[in-house]
């Protein structure tokens, strides 16, 4: 099928990725490493102390996995876990395959793309094992997912991501990064408890300690792996999809929809998990919903994943070598700890008032639990708060200079036009005028004039020292699509302050139709 | 990554970071205290202790003799009964039985 047949949505897709070698080759890096990763765990789970004559040679085919409801959280799949590793051998052949012909452009991208399908996919199966078993739950936790995800594509100014990117950073999450960190830390349960337990056998109060420290060493093990893989993939994305504007504002909006995404599988899960463990530890799958899809959908994941994105947009955009790695590494020593001290202290302060405030009643449910469980988070949200806010006046204050200078340039965004594009409250006031005065049609009309003129604006702040070259074609090309959209319907003229507006139903003259 | 970056340098946006980071590190020593002094650990129901019998007590002493008394026998009573008692004779005759001798 080629690019001109394909459906809609592939061919946008295709049109929003890079497909130069360096990009590639970035993208081939990311995956190499995460592949590493995996199989570093993997070797060290093989050699970890056998503890018993049962012990299989990896922990991961133990029966019941050893470890009660832990062990299930992090079980993989047998089936899965040898699709994993066939993809691996498939995705090593094929770069051997490369290495050895040196094929063409065209087949050289296909093995690529080949290539990181082969060794990522199959991790996937894990997260889409637990949605097919617990589809109720998965189901349920959609409707708040998604208008998250509204409010992130939405909730940005001057000069959106683009939705592929978007969808594909919630896909990066819910698939990969849940699927490759529950196969890690999985593997890492079990290297632990190698580890750990060899010396356990003296008493049972011995081994009860054992299990706990095997414990906190996989919550920490699976919070850097977690924020390992949010950060590959943030800069995955950066590297292969094209977009205007590399700031702090969109590595934020990438990394939340990333850990928006493991969110949506974990929640399912958990709300499964800790429904069929009520009797046992008093949570209900009720519980779980409320506190992980609603009073708590912003928060985990979703805000460190954010503020880890955060971090790496800062790092992109900054240009001495040292700001670049003080970005990165904070941010993702911020996301690290956060992560367990969230884990730990909200537990902890759980313990503490409960031993004061009845447990499961309605203020416990719907006010103690939940603070209790956002209250470490805290610092955190409002670190990433301040980074949106930064950013999008630092925007802003870009927006004014790239508007004013391309109001300079040419007609393609006039001096009337250029308050509106500066101002988004101004920008809102006009579409909801041109709503009333012309219906939707003059609504879209003149929405994808003015995306059509925040691109070119933005296009202008990239190159507001070197519009030359590759670059000057580049924003000739964006200039035609305004000035088209601007003649092919004519579009509405948007009211002005103070002009009064006719109620809906009013008759109102239609785009292009002349007015007084 | 060749998308060109923004000419403005994010000086606030680095030291918020760090802050973050400084955040995180404090928050995460405070987890370790929990964790170390085991804070958090389950708490576990009591173990009943079991209950020891106690041993009685032995007396130390040998019983004294009671007031009033001659001390312990030291022999053998030597006045048994040497004669088997005798069984009397009369003993009344049977009954006729209802209806005559058969």
């Amino acid at each position: 099928m080629t690019a001109n047949t394909a459906p809609a949505p592939i061919a946008a897709l295709r049109a929003a990725v890079r497909d130069d070698p360096a990009a590639r080759g970035r993208a081939l890096l990311v995956v190499r490493l995460a592949i590493a990763l995996y199989l570093v765990e993997l070797l060290l789970n093989l050699v970890r102390p056998h503890t018993g004559q049962n012990d299989p040679i990896l922990s991961i085919f133990q029966k019941a996995s050893g470890g009660g409801s832990v062990g299930r959280l992090l079980g993989t799949p047998r089936l899965v876990f040898w699709t994993v590793l066939a993809g691996i051998v498939i995705g090593a052949l094929i770069q051997a395959v490369v290495l050895a012909t040196r094929p063409d452009e065209r087949r050289a991208r296909a093995l690529t793309w080949a290539t990181i399908a082969a060794m990522l996919g199959p991790f996937g199966l894990i997260p889409v094992t637990v949605v097919v078993e617990y589809p109720a739950q998965s189901l349920a936790c959609v409707p708040g997912t998604a208008f998250v995800l509204w409010l992130l594509h939405h909730g940005q100014r001057f000069s959106r991501v683009p939705l592929a990117m978007l969808l594909v950073a919630f896909g990066w999450g819910a698939l990969i990064v849940f699927g490759l960190g529950r196969a890690a830390s999985g593997l890492a349960f079990g290297t632990a408890n190698g580890f750990l337990a060899k010396g356990g056998k003296a008493s049972l109060t011995s081994q009860i300690k054992s299990q706990y420290h095997v414990i906190d060493l996989v919550i920490v093990h699976l919070a850097v792996v977690n924020a390992l893989l949010v950060a590959a993939g943030v800069v995955l994305l950066l590297v292969l999809f094209r977009h205007r504007v590399t700031d702090v504002v969109t590595g934020l909006v990438l990394g939340a929809a990333v850990g928006l995404g493991y969110n949506l599988v974990e929640s399912a899960m958990f709300i499964r998990l800790f429904g069929s463990f009520s009797a046992f530890n008093g949570t209900t799958g009720g519980f779980e919903y409320w506190v992980r899809q609603s009073a708590g959908l912003l928060g985990g994941q979703a805000t460190f994943g954010a503020l880890l994105g955060a971090g790496i947009g800062v790092a992109a955009q900054a240009r001495r070598p040292g700001e670049r790695r003080r970005a990165a590494l904070t941010a993702l020593a911020a996301a690290i700890a956060g992560a367990i001290a969230t884990e730990v202290l909200s537990a902890w302060l759980s313990h503490l008032v409960h031993d004061h405030i009845d447990m499961g009643g309605p203020f416990d449910t719907l006010v103690v639990s939940p603070f209790l469980w956002l209250l470490p988070q805290v610092p955190f949200a409002l670190v990433a708060v301040v980074l949106l806010v930064l950013g999008t006046r630092a925007r802003a204050a870009a927006a004014r200079t790239a508007v004013s200078a391309e109001t300079a340039s040419g007609p393609a965004i006039t001096r009337q036009e250029a308050p509106f594009l500066i101002d988004p409250a101004l920008r809102l006031w006009t579409l909801t005028g041109t709503w009333r005065l012309h219906g939707w049609t003059g609504l879209r009309t003149l929405r994808r004039l003015q995306m059509a003129q925040l691109d070119l604006a933005a296009w202008r702040w990239r190159h507001l020292d070197d519009a030359g070259g590759p670059a000057r074609e580049e924003g000739d090309a964006l200039r035609a699509k305004v000035m088209r959209l601007k003649t092919r319907t004519g579009a509405p003229a948007a009211p002005r302050p103070g002009q009064a507006t006719p109620r809906p139903g009013q008759a109102t003259p239609r785009p292009g139709q002349a007015t007084p | 990554m060749d998308e060109k970056r923004p000419p403005s340098a994010p000086r606030p946006q680095l030291l918020l970071l760090t802050a973050g980071a400084v955040i995180g590190a404090v928050l995460l020593a405070a987890a370790l205290v929990v964790d170390l002094t085991g804070a958090n650990d389950p708490q576990t129901p009591a173990m009943p202790t079991p209950v020891r019998p106690t041993m009685p007590s032995l007396p130390t002493t040998f019983p004294t003799v009671p007031p009033g008394g001659s001390g312990l026998p030291t022999q053998l009573p030597t006045d048994f009964p040497t004669q088997m008692p005798s069984f009397p004779t009369d003993l009344p005759s049977i009954p006729q039985m209802p209806g005559g001798a058969p």
